[in-house]
């Protein structure tokens, strides 16, 4: 039946709520009544598929008055459906009021009756209804519309058309309106339609869901194939909430939504990644640019000192994303997710959406909808990418001749009357070896991802493959290698019973090097290792480069050392829903999560040669995760007549997380050729697990009146076994509304206002983000001569409580000149109570620190705003703007005792945000001696103020940005579209962490050029301190250097993030070739960056620095 | 509006009951990959572990024992050179409260000192503990306690004293004048020395865990550090007499080989080998052919002055440490030649001038060399504090000798002129700790 055709691309609709009975199809091109009431039967079949989810707009009409005008007849129609009246007001000034007592009558018949006795007719377009003077029936084979014979009027020509959606699957009872005669059709199941027009006059193709189409009547063949691009009403878009969905219309939170169109071309491996500068609020900062490695994600601000990510939920099932520890930077944990199989991400902020997450939601929940199968013909996609990219963030470091000169130089300036020691006469001045020459490498990227979906009435599969590769910039090996593998099943039997299954698997593996500051640490070897010294010696060996720190040494032995990382996962969700009566459900969500991380490091016996304090010559590491939930619940969807609506769900959490460590050292290889445990000689190792079990209970309550008036109500009862037994329990919750005012009657009125609404919500939230059984005194095993022991690890605080934040949010959503101006605005308030933190205590009690609540409170608020734009909007030309800005201010609000308090009055300030660097302050170079100056310090490192707790240390900048965003720019121009898209942060300081590293001025590393500039002799006025020798340079020695002013630099930056052209075949060149799409595309990643920061990069640091990508790739679609 | 059909109120309602049930069951979760005090202290099997455990605190990699006492205590006195450039403000004694490197020499021992605590506070509680047991371990847990204070004391001078387990109570107490610390130190190695067995009757544990020889070395060197010789050299030679247990080894290089007849305290590695000790040194499967730690110049010297020395090698071999040369290389925390020379010094401040130089050359002839002539009081201490820089260099114990005979200040003034105070003989209290415990002020001088 064409109902069910069209309604296939909602899957959530129910096929029990066909109730409007149909009629059969009399004849085109007749204008009968017939006719038009099964065409408007269909139109409101539409619009109430679409509207399915929503339950708010009413497809019937309850209406009974006497002597009404027409107006408030049509404002009350225009409430209780959403449809929108268009008349124009000398139309109706010859109108009779009208009484009328309609009860549940569908809107074409309540139409007719209402228009019955007035000189007025109706159409109903999309979900707009115009009102026109009535008009005689025309007259297709002669006639204009006024019945009367136009002699000048060409003579009529055969209209014929198929129309199909983007997939290509034929619509039915798609309105076609012709201007010229006036009148119109709609098509049948195939999707086929055909009319007598005028040439030159206008058809007007419309459908609920689709963007309206305008085609000329042409004089002949007029055979007209039409794709309808999907453009569904925004504010009937099904928006994904906690436990169900809603539509953007009827949201009272404010959610940003980010859709597989947006990134579909971004050429990263992750989808948290993609995220940056899309949504406002929410701000992501890469932590490396090698791929793989977890992103920081931070749902407005840092509500708390511990901090903590977001809550990721994936198709109902909250998964695990603590970063997988390898010891180095963690591990991305959502790296197995392919963002291809993304279908919507949504991002939770306020407390009316996220309380019923309850103690998980204090960092806001990122919801993630992946894609399902659609009913009809099999479709198959095919995504291939392949491209490069270069390294970028380099530092101009001296060379051999400025090296060896500031050793030297160093040297004399200590000790003025001495010969150079022999280790620095003997430096060898002719070699020079450029070190980030032969540590970066370009890299590759492919990508190819294949994907089927479709199925019947009754059975809906999505599946997908998806294979990554790419190498990393440093050493050139590979990245990321990445297989996933998708399969969501959707099955319905009977009206009753709908089951769903989610099923993911994926392995990634990759070679990192590390790249952070440990024994490995590859970007800072690079940057330190003298350039005076040759890679390999006269035997092809490496050379050992014997560095201050004894722990980098020789940057391309440090690549020869194997490091592979495996990351498997496994999610799998089951849903289960019974409607055991109409509109209430039973409900069960289960979830299994598996994540598994498995190191293999053996470092090359070529390699231990240059390497100090090495503990072993291989190593195993396996880390597992295991989830289990279960969440059963009842859920309400009701209405009892066209004004109210109630939406409630009630259930229980059952989870539990089972993680297990274990670690396998070996030492004593005889040689390269096995590199398993068993070739060596001494192995070691070492297990751990713990337990996190969670239960709750949840419950939320949804009334909708009017399709105007909004409250929601949401209740979680949360246990955690993070807590001791007294403080296991938490309650948490949150009111929210929202106010549609442009469905009031004045609203009705401002014509330029297509959509306004005002929302607010206030609830509390809670975090428990701390270790497992950290409120117990803990000892751990840990032998010694050969016989069992163990020692105390934990002090115990059986006290220890949740973290409370109560999050006030208020916002407007408005969208003017029918949505082509849309604007979102926001203002949040979120306060944080009990602290939880690991609080140090001094270590004469035996711990360094006890997991505790501090007695402060922690204030984040500020603005977002969203604004979206369609700046040019015709047939060929078409420009789309977005803009998302979030300002953010942190501080610390209360904190009883903290002058006094001194573990926190040298890490935070009252009134200040909890995102403070402290440290020294820079105060320039003594031009006399070339002594660095810092406040609160003589000339010769002594304190100025000896009775200070800690003389000199104070604040000298803050890390966290004060605002942030992204700009986008849609372009398209016939078949090809361009975007261009900015991404900015904005007041932020950062330390140049490997500025510190080579600025120094007194180690044997090399140095950046900053010290040709530094002091020589007295009187040079520089801001870069003389050379020294590590003994006699106190503020190295003293690591006051380190944390000082002098390497702290403005971290804002604006980045131009990606800019990709596309091309898409035609339509009728594809249905030619039998395809749906052909698109190809060039996508360029982090073109450009404009930045005042002088480390590697602002967003990464000390880290590798984000790689400059370009790549080609292809969308099929057959 | 219809029923519920049965199958779904049941539904309801076992759900409902499911949840009000299991909720607190559920939650109720123990720790798998640890226990928890409770559980440690209720059996003997436990507990035994407990009282085991505590020298983790002294082996555990990169700590006190297993490192950090033979290279930056090395480096504040005139033994070591470093590429290193954390430690490098130790050797220049310009150690400031801020240094990081610093804070483990305070959390080391207190950890110690709180496990010790821990074991003495409830071992009392372990149901079906003998008596004899549970006394010998307490004595060990003294040995422990001493242990850690002897470290402190020596570092930092005053120190809080903490004797509870109540982490909580311990958290604001103040710095104690050093002659409790002493008293206490005296009073646990006493009691030590008494409950401590003679031996284990297992030659793989007699040298690793603490016997009645390990506390009476230790008090010894307590005694020295409170100039009361007489019980100095009395303690030394309970030792010293009880040859059944303890004897210079003939061939000096192997006072170094595990297990060695002369050790009254090693440190075990086991598993975790080959350390981090040795590969600092420049030791182990050709690993670090550039050690971070080589001798400095004076100690060559010095060794390059005792010609046909059959420590040399040992000592600056190679241009190397090879004291800690083979991966399992235990760190001798008291051994019998540090004992002999102590007592040497012990006998000399009581004008023992015969017994003293005896011991001072039963030392110097085992290292193949001439025999000490010294005639006067003041040239046999010069003598010995000589005889103890070659005998024991690089085994943590110069820079306490120093300290003790009040002459660091003559001897590194002269070695480290342009850095050197004199106030540099005690390191400044960690400030991480001073921002947690604003009682531990005043800072030592001249912080």
């Amino acid at each position: 039946m064409q109902t069910v055709i069209l309604c296939k691309g909602n899957s959530r609709a129910l096929a029990g709520l066909f109730a409007p009975r149909r009629r059969p199809r009399t004849l085109p091109l007749q204008f009968t009544k017939t006719l038009r009431v099964m065409k408007l039967v269909t139109v409101a079949m539409i619009a109430f598929c679409v509207h399915v989810s929503a339950k708010t707009a009413s497809q019937t009409i309850t209406l009974s008055g006497r002597a009404m005008p027409l107006q408030r007849v049509f404002g009350e129609i225009k409430s209780q459906t959403g449809f929108l009246f268009f008349y124009r007001n000398e139309d109706l000034a010859g109108t009779t009021r009208v009484t009328v007592d309609l009860k549940a009558t569908s809107l074409p018949r309540a139409l007719e009756t209402i228009l019955q006795d007035q000189p007025l007719s109706y159409s109903i377009q999309g979900n707009t209804i115009f009102i026109t003077k009535k008009v005689a029936a025309p007259n297709p084979a002669t006639g204009s519309g006024q019945g009367q014979p136009d002699t000048t009027a060409p003579s009529r020509v055969e209209v014929h058309g198929h129309i199909f959606n983007e997939e290509g699957e034929a619509l039915a009872g798609v309105n076609v309106v012709l201007s010229e005669p006036r009148g119109g059709t709609s098509t049948g199941t195939g999707g086929e339609f055909s009319l007598m027009a005028a040439p030159g006059a206008t058809l007007t193709i419309s459908s609920i869901g689709y963007a309206p189409t305008k085609l000329r009547v042409k004089r002949r063949d007029n055979e007209m194939t039409v794709t309808m691009v999907r453009s569904v009403n925004k504010l009937d878009q099904v928006q994904v909430i906690a436990y169900g969905t809603t539509t953007k219309g009827l949201l009272t939170s404010p959610i940003s939504t980010v859709r597989s169109q947006d990134i579909r071309d971004f050429p990263l491996s992750s989808f948290s990644q993609m995220l940056q500068g899309l949504a406002s609020g929410v701000f992501v900062s890469s932590s490396s640019g090698s791929p793989g490695k977890a992103p920081y994600v931070n749902i407005r601000g840092r509500n708390s000192i511990i901090g903590g990510e977001p809550l990721y939920v994936i198709d109902g099932l909250p998964i695990l994303a603590d970063p997988l520890d390898n010891g180095d930077i963690g591990l991305d944990p959502l790296i197995g997710i392919n963002p291809g199989d993304i279908e919507t991400i949504d991002i939770l902020k306020d407390a009316g959406s996220t309380a019923i997450y309850g103690s998980r939601a204090a960092n806001g929940v990122i919801l993630i909808t992946t894609k399902r199968g659609k009913q009809g013909k099999t479709v198959f996609t095919f995504n291939g990418t392949q491209g490069a990219g270069i390294p970028t963030g380099r530092l101009p470091l001296l060379k051999t001749k400025d090296y060896v000169a500031l050793r030297r130089e160093g040297f004399m300036n200590d000790n003025p009357s001495q010969p150079l020691p022999a280790s620095l006469a003997k430096l060898d001045s002719t070699t020079e070896t450029n070190w980030q020459d032969l540590v970066y490498k370009p890299t590759i990227i492919s990508e190819y991802k294949l994907g089927a979906s479709g199925g019947n009435a009754f059975t809906q599969f999505y599946m997908s493959g998806g294979y990554r590769r790419e190498t990393n910039a440093l050493s050139g090996k590979k990245g990321l290698d990445r297989e996933t593998f998708r399969l969501n099943l959707d099955h319905k039997e009977g009206k009753r019973l709908k089951i769903s299954a989610n099923m993911a698997a994926s392995r990634s593996e990759n070679q990192n090097t590390a790249d952070g500051g440990n024994a490995y640490a590859a970007v800072g070897a690079a940057l330190s290792a003298p350039p005076d010294v040759k890679p390999y010696d006269s035997l092809g060996n490496f050379t050992a480069i014997p560095l201050s720190s004894g722990q980098v040494g020789n940057p391309l032995a440090i690549f020869s050392i194997k490091m592979n990382n495996v990351t498997t996962q496994i999610k799998t969700s089951t849903s289960i829903n019974y409607e055991i009566l109409d509109g209430f459900s039973f409900h069960t969500d289960m979830g299994y999560d598996y994540n598994s991380l498995t190191e293999k490091v053996y470092i090359p016996k070529a390699v231990n040669a240059t390497l100090q304090n090495i503990l072993y010559d291989a190593q195993i590491l396996n880390s597992s995760a295991n989830t289990y939930s279960l969440e059963p619940q009842l859920r309400l969807n009701k209405r009892w007549n066209t004004k109210n609506t109630l939406e409630a769900v009630a259930g229980t959490t059952f989870q539990k997380t089972l993680s297990s460590f274990n670690t396998l050292y070996g030492k004593g290889f005889p040689s390269d050729d096995i590199q398993e445990m068993t070739a060596a000689s001494t192995t070691f190792g070492s297990s751990s697990s713990t337990t996190y079990a969670f239960n709750s209970l949840f419950g939320r309550i949804n009334y909708i009146r009017s399709g105007k008036y909004i409250v929601n109500a949401s209740f979680r009862r949360d246990g955690s076994s993070r807590f001791g037994p007294d403080n296991r329990f938490g309650n948490f919750g949150a009111v929210s509304g929202a106010w549609v005012f442009s469905r009031e009657s004045f609203g009705r009125n401002w014509h330029f206002l297509s959509n306004g609404k005002l929302r607010g919500s206030y609830g509390i939230v809670g975090n428990d983000a701390i270790g497992d059984f950290s409120y117990i005194d803990l000892w751990q095993p840990f032998p010694y001569g050969n016989q069992p022991g163990s020692r105390p690890v934990t002090a115990e605080n059986p006290d220890v409580k949740w973290e409370r934040t109560a999050k006030f949010d208020i916002g407007v959503d408005l969208a003017f000149l029918n949505d082509r101006i849309g604007v979102t605005l926001n203002y949040f308030d979120n306060r944080t109570n009990n602290l939880l933190v690991s609080k140090p205590v001094p270590s004469q009690t035996g711990f360094t620190t006890v997991q505790d609540n501090l007695p402060g409170q922690v204030r984040n608020n500020g603005v977002e705003f969203e604004l979206s734009t369609v700046n040019v909007h015709g047939s060929d030309f078409r420009w789309n703007t977005k803009l998302n800005l979030s300002w953010q201010q942190n501080i610390l609000n209360k904190f009883p005792g903290l002058a006094t308090n001194s573990a926190y009055n040298q890490h935070y300030a009252l009134s200040k945000t909890l995102n403070l660097l402290w440290g020294y302050k820079f105060q320039g170079v003594d031009p006399k001696t070339g002594t660095p100056m810092y406040d609160g310090f003589n000339l010769d490192g002594s304190v100025k103020d000896p009775t200070a707790l800690n003389p000199g240390y104070q604040i000298i900048g803050n890390f966290a940005p004060r605002y942030f965003g992204g700009f986008i720019n849609n372009f398209a121009w016939k078949r090809f579209t361009l975007d261009v898209f900015l991404q900015f942060v904005q007041g932020v300081d950062a330390f140049n962490s490997l500025t510190v590293l080579n600025n120094s001025s007194t180690s044997n590393n090399n140095q950046v050029t900053d010290v040709l500039h530094r002091w020589r002799n007295q009187g040079d006025i520089t801001d870069v301190p003389r050379a020294a020798t590590t003994s006699t340079a106190w503020w190295v020695n003293s690591g006051i250097d380190d944390q000082s002013s002098r390497f702290l630099s403005d971290g804002s930056y604006v980045r131009l993030k990606n800019v990709t052209l596309a091309y898409s075949l035609p339509v009728k060149i594809l249905s030619g070739m039998k395809m749906r799409e052909f698109r190809i595309y060039v996508s360029a990643e982090n073109l450009a960056l404009i930045t005042r920061f002088k480390g590697l990069d602002p967003e990464t640091g000390g880290n590798v620095a984000p790689t400059r990508m370009i790549v080609g790739g292809v969308n099929l679609s057959f | 509006m219809r029923k519920f059909p049965i199958n779904s109120r049941s539904i309801l309602y076992s759900l409902l009951l499911l949840s009000a049930a299991s909720c607190k069951k559920f939650v109720d979760v123990k720790p798998t990959g640890q226990t928890t005090k409770a559980i440690t202290f209720e059996s003997v099997e436990n507990a035994a572990g407990a009282v085991n455990g505590m020298y983790f605190d002294l082996s555990i990699q990169g700590n006190i024992y297993s490192l950090l006492l033979y290279t930056n205590i090395s480096l504040l006195a005139d033994e070591l050179n470093t590429v290193n450039v954390a430690a490098a403000p130790f050797a220049v004694n310009s150690v400031t409260p801020q240094l990081s490197g610093l804070t483990v020499y305070w959390s080391g021992y207190y950890a110690m000192i709180n496990h010790a605590n821990l074991v003495l506070d409830n071992l009392s509680s372990v149901p079906g503990l003998p008596a004899a047991q549970m006394a010998a371990w307490k004595a060990e847990a003294k040995f422990i306690r001493a242990t850690a204070y002897m470290g402190l004391v020596q570092l930092f001078g005053k120190v809080p004293k903490v004797t509870s387990s109540a982490w909580h109570d311990n958290e604001t107490l103040p710095r104690s004048p050093v002659t409790d610390i002493y008293a206490l130190i005296v009073q646990d190695l006493k009691d030590a020395a008494a409950g401590l067995p003679h031996d284990y009757g297992d030659p793989a544990i007699n040298r690793i865990r603490a016997t009645k020889g390990a506390a009476n070395a230790m008090l010894t060197k307590c005694y020295m550090l409170q100039k009361d010789w007489t019980n100095a050299a009395a303690s030394a030679t309970a030792v010293i007499d009880d040859a059944a247990m303890y004897q210079l080894e003939p061939v000096f290089d192997d006072v170094f080989t595990d297990n060695s007849v002369e050790s009254i305290l090693e440190i075990w590695f086991g598993s975790l080998a080959p350390s981090i000790l040795s590969s600092s040194f420049g030791q182990g499967g050709g690993r670090g052919s550039t050690p971070q730690y080589t001798p400095g110049a004076k100690i060559v010297s010095a060794f390059n002055n005792s010609p046909n020395d059959a420590r040399s090698f040992k000592s600056i071999g190679g241009g190397k440490v090879n004291k800690y040369a083979t991966s399992t290389s235990r760190p001798k925390l008291l051994r019998l030649g540090d004992l002999y020379l102590l007592r040497a010094e012990a006998k000399t401040q009581l004008n023992d001038l015969t017994g003293g130089l005896n011991d001072l050359n039963t030392i110097r002839t085992r290292a193949g060399v001439d025999s000490s002539t010294a005639s006067d009081q003041a040239s046999l201490l010069l003598a010995i504090e000589n005889e103890r820089y070659l005998e024991l260099a690089f085994e943590g114990q110069r820079w306490f000798d120093l300290i003790r005979t009040g002459r660091a200040d003559a001897v590194i003034g002269a070695l480290k002129p342009a850095t050197w105070q004199p106030t540099d003989v005690l390191l400044p209290v960690p400030q991480t700790e001073i921002n947690a415990n604003p009682a531990l002020l005043p800072q030592n001088p001249p912080f």
